[in-house]
């Protein structure tokens, strides 16, 4: 979809070259971010694709067509674009914004109020309230919306984003970016994304650039980069945490633990017993008549009750509990709050599915290391 | 009071000088903007051709009117007619309204400019649809104090044979008579506060609701 | 037209004209600067600053008045002659001075202001230090557009029997004799610009020293 060919960039002013030598392939539908230190060549390598800069050497293609055989403005408006300062019109209208593209592309005014409708919809902005007004009567977070609905107004397959939340908020900031996670899986645009904030980049890259000094270091989904970092620049880059920046990528049911025995509340206490019994962990999961969960019960308890329903005061409550979509990362900073060692994961918080283990997820993530370490090369004798 | 009076027995003619006063001053503006206007634009990319054709404006506009008028007639084929009056009013809106373009075409935010680059529109549909439409407030304030100029320095043009306001003090002068001269002045000085309200309303038409107050 | 007549016409009268010129422009500038400066830093200050955004709303309507009607305008009360003349360029000359000194000062950034006093600054010693240097160039530039009008205006000092280069000027148009046009308009002109310049070294040198 976007391929950069061994592209430079060099500018008059500089001794090294902004961008050096670059080759990647961007594919359909995917989201590639460009991450790095200020001053990299992010902003430079995104603005080679709409030819905002005209690479010294090499090819980039988009859709299969080499762009810097295009017609320019042609080219630019088949590519959405969004920048950090939004760039929106301050004497235009947000409809007017929205619908600059349509209009370039000669749409009659009808269709152009649907689209403009719509887009303003797709992103999260009620357009009666919305349409008449000036960039200057907008928030930050707003601004941004409508920056992002006026690159995708004639329905580019492909989207450049330079740094697009870098002006907003935390909290808007996030909103936004899941925001966009959910509107990519609606439209499925081939993106290419700007960034310095790495976190941002692994939450929202199918796949991240990390560039250094205008090359390029590293080009891998977000699991293998944190797995497996290329060299030192990496690994320093994404951070000491990344053991922990991993585990927000791991999904629970890898670790879960599914196998288990319950007891019914209404139990006598030798069937609670005897499931002890046949069990060499030192827990039982409590449940109620309609399945649902209440807590747990402890050997020892069990054994200290008396009488054939005394054992049910010895029933404690999970002090914490996760809902199966949680990551790895979810479940480690609960453990880690209710001092824990584990905590059951339960369907719409009472349909129980396991449990989670602090040490299940210290081997697994160890293996997840071990197997992507970079193989050893054997220096060949020469 | 006796410039009343003057004023009432005269408005007849008050009003001739005052008609032949706005023409001239409309010649002026039409063909000062129209001219000015379009070498901003020509210039608006060429920091050297700025800088040059600035620095002509600026010794043009520290030259005194009385001299400017004065050099105009010597010239063979002006002489002593309107279009020595009208082009000395011209070469004064120069260096304003040049200015003023230069600077606020190339004031437009530059991310402005990068996005609609980036969206693919032309350097001419940029040029129309959005730096002219953000630089106008700027322009027309470099309009506005060119005509509020030249409505002071047209009473001027009588001594090179334009019978406008200016008339009513330079014959008050040489009669020594204060009424007129009151009345001239004082006209003169309505006309160009007139102005200065006329090019509010105008700044209401002609500027985007998004922009208007605002001084880029 | 007749180059050695308009050299004979300098020659002769060209040199005490420009003198007398330079009288008027450099006397009415003088007492307008001295006078503007502090009446202008004035507005400035309480109580008077709140009412700076009228005062100079009024400036600049009153800079619509033409020069002529300045200059005429107090004929009636003072008659003719060098002391009218310079009254009425002096009143001319006050406005743009005034004018700049107030934007200036205004102009300055409320933020150093409030870290100057906040490390301790007096209130003379903020304008002093802080408002006046910033407000320099723009002070600066009022002065050279009043200079620059001056000498303009003083072509019609002429008109009240007030001497100056206007006497060329306005001789050559009413006798029709071009050359006492062009060397009265040449020499105005000449003297306009060398004015706005040198005013325009002397900040450039004042504000090299200060920087130091
Ligand atoms: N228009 C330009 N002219 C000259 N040099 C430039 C230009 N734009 C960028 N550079 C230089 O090229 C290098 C890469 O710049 P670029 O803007 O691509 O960095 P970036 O990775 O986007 O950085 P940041 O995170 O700060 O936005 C920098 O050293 C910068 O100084
Ligand atoms: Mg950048």
């Amino acid at each position: 979809m976007i391929r950069f060919s061994n592209v430079s960039k060099r500018y008059p002013s500089m001794t090294r070259p902004a961008v050096d030598g670059l080759s990647l392939d961007v594919e359909e539908g995917q989201t590639c971010v460009f991450v790095g230190p200020s001053g990299c060549g992010k902003t430079t390598t995104l603005k080679m694709i709409n030819r905002i800069f005209e690479p010294s050497s090499g090819k980039i293609y988009v859709n299969g067509r080499d762009a810097l055989s295009q017609d320019q403005d042609q080219l630019r408006q088949g590519i959405g674009y969004v920048i950090q300062k939004t760039g929106l019109f301050p004497h235009y209208t947000v409809f007017e914004n929205v619908a600059t593209v349509p209009r370039l592309l000669g749409w009659d005014e009808k269709r152009v109020a649907v689209r403009v409708r719509e887009l303003l919809q797709l992103v999260g902005l009620d357009p009666d309230e919305n349409v008449s007004k000036y960039p200057r009567e907008l928030s930050g977070g707003q601004s941004q919306r409508v920056g992002v609905a006026r690159a995708m107004a004639a329905d580019p397959p492909v989207m450049l984003m330079d740094e697009p939340f870098g002006a907003v908020d935390p909290i808007t900031r996030t909103q936004l970016q899941n925001e966009f996670l959910t509107l990519q899986q609606k439209v499925r645009k081939t993106i290419c994304f700007v960034t310095h904030d790495i976190d941002e980049a692994i939450k929202m890259g199918d796949r991240i650039a990390i560039m250094n000094n205008g090359r390029l270091v590293q080009y891998d989904t977000p699991e293998n980069l944190l797995l497996a970092p290329a060299d030192e620049f990496v690994a320093q880059f994404i951070g000491s945490d990344r053991s922990l920046k991993v585990l927000s990528l791991l999904p629970l049911p890898k670790v879960l633990k599914r196998q288990f025995r319950v007891v019914r509340e209404s139990a006598e206490l030798q069937t609670v017993r005897a499931s002890f019994d046949r069990s060499e962990r030192n827990r039982l999961i409590v449940e109620d008549d309609h399945s649902n969960v209440v807590g747990y019960v402890t050997r020892s308890d069990a054994e200290k009750a008396g009488s054939a329903r005394g054992w049910n005061r010895f029933i404690k409550p999970f002090p914490a509990t996760l809902p199966p979509e949680a990551t790895l990362r979810d479940a480690l900073a609960v453990m880690l709050q209710h001092d824990v060692g584990a905590v059951p994961v339960m369907e719409s918080s009472h349909t129980f599915m396991g449990m989670v283990y602090l040490d299940d997820i210290r081997s697994y993530v160890g293996e997840a290391y071990q197997e992507r370490e970079p193989e050893q090369t054997v220096e060949a004798p020469s | 009071m006796r410039a009343v009076r003057y004023f009432v027995n005269n408005l007849d003619r008050i009003l001739g000088y005052t008609a032949q006063h706005v023409v001239l001053i409309v010649m002026a503006i039409l063909i000062a903007v129209l001219v000015w206007v379009s070498v901003g634009i020509l210039v608006r990319n060429s920091r050297r051709m700025a800088r040059g054709v600035l620095a002509v404006a600026s010794l043009i506009m520290s030259v005194p009117s009385v001299a400017l008028y004065g050099i105009l007639v010597s010239i063979p084929g002006l002489g002593l007619s309107r279009q020595s009056a009208v082009l000395a009013l011209v070469l004064y809106a120069m260096l304003p309204i040049i200015r003023n373009v230069y600077v606020a075409l190339n004031g437009v935010d530059p991310a402005i400019m990068e996005a609609a680059r980036g969206m693919g529109m032309s350097t001419r549909r940029i040029l129309w649809r959005v730096q002219l439409p953000l630089a106008t407030p700027v322009v027309l304030a470099g309009v506005r104090v060119s005509v509020v100029m030249m409505v002071g320095i047209a009473t001027l043009a009588v001594f090179i044979g334009e019978r406008n306001l200016g008339v009513l003090i330079q014959q008050g002068l040489v009669r020594t008579r204060s009424d007129m001269i009151i009345v001239g002045a004082v006209i003169v000085s309505a006309f160009s506060i007139g102005i200065d309200y006329l090019f509010g309303k105008l700044e209401r038409l002609l500027v985007s609701p998004g922009i208007r107050g605002e001084t880029t | 037209m007749n180059w050695e007549r308009l050299i004979e016409v300098v020659r002769q009268e060209g040199m005490q004209l420009v003198v007398q010129h330079l009288e008027l422009v450099g006397i009415s500038l003088s007492i307008a600067v001295a006078l503007a400066l502090p009446v202008g830093i004035l507005v400035t200050r309480p109580p008077f600053n709140r009412r700076a955004p009228q005062i100079l709303a009024f400036l600049n309507t009153a800079q619509g008045v033409p020069s002529l009607a300045v200059v005429a305008i107090f004929l009636p009360v003072m008659g003719i002659g060098r002391v009218p003349s310079l009254f009425a360029l002096t009143i001319y000359a006050l406005l743009p001075i005034a004018r700049n000194t107030i934007a200036g000062i205004e102009g300055v950034d409320p933020d150093v202001l409030e870290a100057a006093r906040g490390m301790g600054m007096s209130a003379g010693r903020v304008l002093a230090r802080i408002e006046l240097p910033l407000a320099l160039p723009v002070i600066v530039a009022g002065i050279q557009t009043s200079a620059v009008l001056t000498v303009g205006t003083a072509t019609l000092a002429h008109l009240i029997a007030g001497g100056g280069l206007g006497r060329l000027i306005f001789s050559g148009i009413s006798m029709h004799r071009p050359e006492y046009i062009i060397a009265g308009s040449l020499m105005t002109a000449a003297l306009a610009i060398l004015i706005d310049q040198a005013i325009g070294l002397l900040h450039r040198w004042i504000s090299a020293r200060y920087s130091g």
